[in-house]
């Protein structure tokens, strides 16, 4: 699924990053990687979703186009050892 | 690489990532002195100071946020272009302790560059809220180079810095010996090597040159082939014959290979607390964000900003300017009629405009937008209004320079380097300058606010929300591009620290206080003395039938339109003394109709001088050109209509 299919509150795990090199590297260097594990905090109205990369600790605002091309799986919350 | 020990005057950047507490590290150490210049060559508007350390001299600059060396943001365009062209000393890199391996991307790049660099983990109080510790001194093995820790909210960790600072000058032969590529990457590199290719002027090590240009650095590609123009081929093809060789493109082979080692460093040198650490920042903002209740939360927020500063502002106000306008009238009586008795009354009308009309407002303005930002709120309202954004061809990311632009809109506009798309810079620079900025504030207070009701004044501020959304449709529909897609970073939380929030609001208010004041009395004696020589008539009747015909304005406040472009607060002082009057007169010379005419007409007309200016240097003299003859033609039409209005009603 994408990562705008997800739902709040929820974790995930990127698995694939579509799109041109410029967006792939974009979001490199901003620090959301293939295999980094994200949680779904919160959606703005009708705009960007908050999603906290829980791998590295940060939190991106990502406008839904983007999020359209970010391929993700859902993850069990027991199976990361929390 | 040799510190020139030659050079007396050694000079150490500041480079971090976004949100790193780079530039509140770089502000303890600069305190006050710390000055806006540009440097030659460039467009590039940066912060520098001159500090002692021990018996040395520095020279220390403050580079833009940026993510990495690849850039994409203009900012970060900025931090590899001044490496480029500028010669560096030393680095310091500052690095948020909670985000270390991300940080540590940036730190391998630099280490590349050759020049000498002290690793600063910084935050690391928040690290440690996060349950990560981190071993300084392991990291500092593993990396070759010095880390120091800091807290620079607090000033914690200063001094050793500094020191450490004095060690790396003082020490002659310093490299670091870092090194993390994989063989095959160095094979590649070393083919590279033997190309032989001019570096002219840049002051970086080769083989950062060649990884960079390997990975297609777009910056630092156009630079060496400017130079080289035979290179552009050659590059090409070593990449199409890495991508066939590895089945990978170099930039996602370097990128990937730097983050998994940075993953392992950041592993090895922290210790996490194990357990569910409970994070209070994902708890505020489950309601700050929230797709409800973010928005109710965002309209108190604002409600109580502006409500603040007119709580503040307005009895300041009234307290400062009484002993002016009687010192004023003692020294307006003991003096004789003639030259000297309108030069001390235009001072003296300057200083009352710049001290106690627009000080009161400004200061309070400038301090809470600075506690915003420091919060982290600034981001948090990018994230909320992105939607919105989107429907004037814009996205979040213009957000925040829209709310510093109700401060002052120079760093306003210098603040849109954190969008990527040049479209999207342009069209929100073009759109600042309809914010009424903390000058035309205590403008706009002072006339509406006082003599007609607060509501008035609200009305401008909603007007100029309403000309922004019109303005940016119509450009949306002309252009028909859609904005790039939203990308922020939210930083965390932080509890800010009243001493820096001081220091910030001081470098806000700084060029108001050395600027514009003198600007204001100088103006203001120039007008008494034109009035008393009689030629500012001339003035007047030249622009008299637009102010009569157009906006019904008395023909004797044609200068002060003409003044109020060199600064906006001198618009009032230039009312007074057009009109011959004082403050309090104002009732009983102009009716609602002309106040209202006058205010709306002075909001929305020609930017200031330094607006005009930073737009023409950030966007080139068309884009400047363009601003000023749609902030006059909306501005008329504003005047206008208001007039019409009040006649109607």
């Amino acid at each position: 699924m994408t990562l705008l299919e997800t739902e709040n509150g929820k974790i995930y795990r990127i698995r694939e990053i579509l799109g041109g090199r410029g967006f792939r590297t974009r979001l490199r260097t901003i620090g959301l990687h293939i295999g980094d594990l994200i949680e779904r905090i919160s959606e703005g109205f009708g705009g960007p979703l908050l999603i906290k990369n829980i791998s590295l600790n940060t939190k991106i605002a990502i406008g839904r186009g983007m999020a359209m091309k970010i391929i993700v799986e859902p993850v069990h919350e027991d199976s990361i050892g929390k | 690489m040799r510190i020139p020990l030659v050079n007396d005057r050694p000079r150490i950047a500041f480079i971090g990532q976004p949100n790193s507490g780079k530039s509140t590290l770089f502000n303890s150490i600069s305190g006050v002195k710390a000055k806006t210049s540009n440097f030659p060559g460039t467009s590039i508007k940066l912060t520098e100071s001159t500090i002692r350390i021990g018996s040395r001299i520095v020279e220390i600059i403050d580079l833009p946020g940026s993510y990495s060396l690849h850039p994409f943001e203009p900012a970060e365009e900025v931090t590899t272009e001044f490496l480029l062209k500028e010669r560096v000393d030393l680095i310091i890199n500052v690095i948020d302790s909670s985000i270390l391996a991300r940080g540590l991307e940036l730190t391998l790049e630099l280490l590349e560059t050759g020049i000498p660099v002290i690793v600063v983990l910084n935050q690391i109080d928040e690290a440690e809220r996060k349950g990560i510790k981190i071993d300084r001194e392991k990291l500092e093995k593993i990396l070759g180079v010095p880390v120091v820790s800091t807290i620079a909210l607090y000033g914690k960790g200063v001094d050793e810095l500094l020191q450490r600072i004095i060690e790396v000058l003082l020490l002659k032969d310093y490299k670091a010996k870092f090194d993390y590529l994989p063989s095959y990457v160095k094979d590649e590199l070393e083919e590279l090597q033997r190309i032989e290719f001019r570096t002219d002027g840049i002051n970086l090590d080769r083989k950062f040159l060649l990884i960079e240009l390997l990975e297609g650095n777009p910056r630092i590609e156009k630079e060496i082939i400017k130079l080289n123009p035979e290179l552009e081929v050659v590059l090409k093809r070593k990449r199409e014959e890495f991508q066939r060789k590895y089945g990978i493109s170099p930039i996602d082979s370097i990128m990937d290979f730097r983050h998994s080692i940075c993953m392992k460093i950041a592993e090895e040198v922290s210790e996490l607390k194990h357990g569910k650490v409970f994070v209070l920042d994902d708890e505020i903002d489950k309601w700050v964000m929230h797709p409800f209740f973010g928005y109710i939360i965002m309209a108190f927020i604002f409600f109580l900003f502006f409500w603040l500063i007119f709580k503040v502002g307005a009895p300041l106000e009234n307290l400062l300017l009484k002993p002016f306008e009687n010192l004023r009238g003692i020294i307006g009586a003991s003096l004789p009629e003639g030259v000297l008795k309108a030069i001390v009354d235009g001072i003296f009308q300057g200083l009352a405009g710049g001290f106690a009309i627009a000080f009161p407002y400004l200061f309070p303005l400038s301090f809470l937008m600075t506690l915003l930002e420091d919060i982290g709120y600034l981001a948090r309202s990018a994230f909320l209004l992105d939607s919105f954004m989107h429907k004037i061809g814009l996205h979040g990311k213009s957000v925040p320079p829209f709310i510093l632009g109700y401060g002052c809109n120079v760093p306003a506009i210098l603040s849109t380097r954190i969008i990527e798309s040049h479209r999207d810079r342009i069209l929100t620079s073009l759109l600042i300058p309809f914010i009424p900025c903390s000058a035309r504030i205590t403008v706009i207070t002072a006339l509406t606010s006082a003599f007609l009701g607060p509501f008035y004044a609200f009305l401008i501020y909603f007007l100029s929300i309403v000309i922004i959304a019109i303005v940016g449709k119509i450009s949306f529909i002309l252009t028909k591009t859609p904005s790039e897609g939203f990308l922020l970073e939210i930083p965390s939380y932080k509890f800010p620290s009243l001493r820096i929030l001081l220091l910030k609001t001081y470098f806000y208010m700084k060029s108001f206080l050395f600027f514009a004041i003198p600007i204001l009395i100088a103006g203001s004696a120039i007008l008494s003395l034109l009035d008393h020589y009689g030629a500012s008539r001339v003035l007047n009747s030249a622009i008299s039938p637009f102010m009569k015909n157009v906006l019904d304005l008395p023909e004797r406040l044609g200068t002060t339109l003409i003044f109020g472009i060199l600064r906006k607060e001198l618009t009032l002082i230039m009312l007074l003394q057009a009109l011959g009057i004082s403050y309090s007169q104002i009732p009983s010379y102009l009716s609602p109709s002309q106040i209202m005419t006058f205010t709306v007409f002075i909001a929305f007309y020609i930017p200031c001088i330094s607006t005009i200016s930073t737009i023409w240097k950030e966007m080139g003299w068309k884009i400047s050109v363009l601003s000023m003859i749609l902030s006059t033609v909306i501005a008329t039409i504003l005047g206008f209509l208001t007039r019409i209005f009040f006649s109607i009603f």
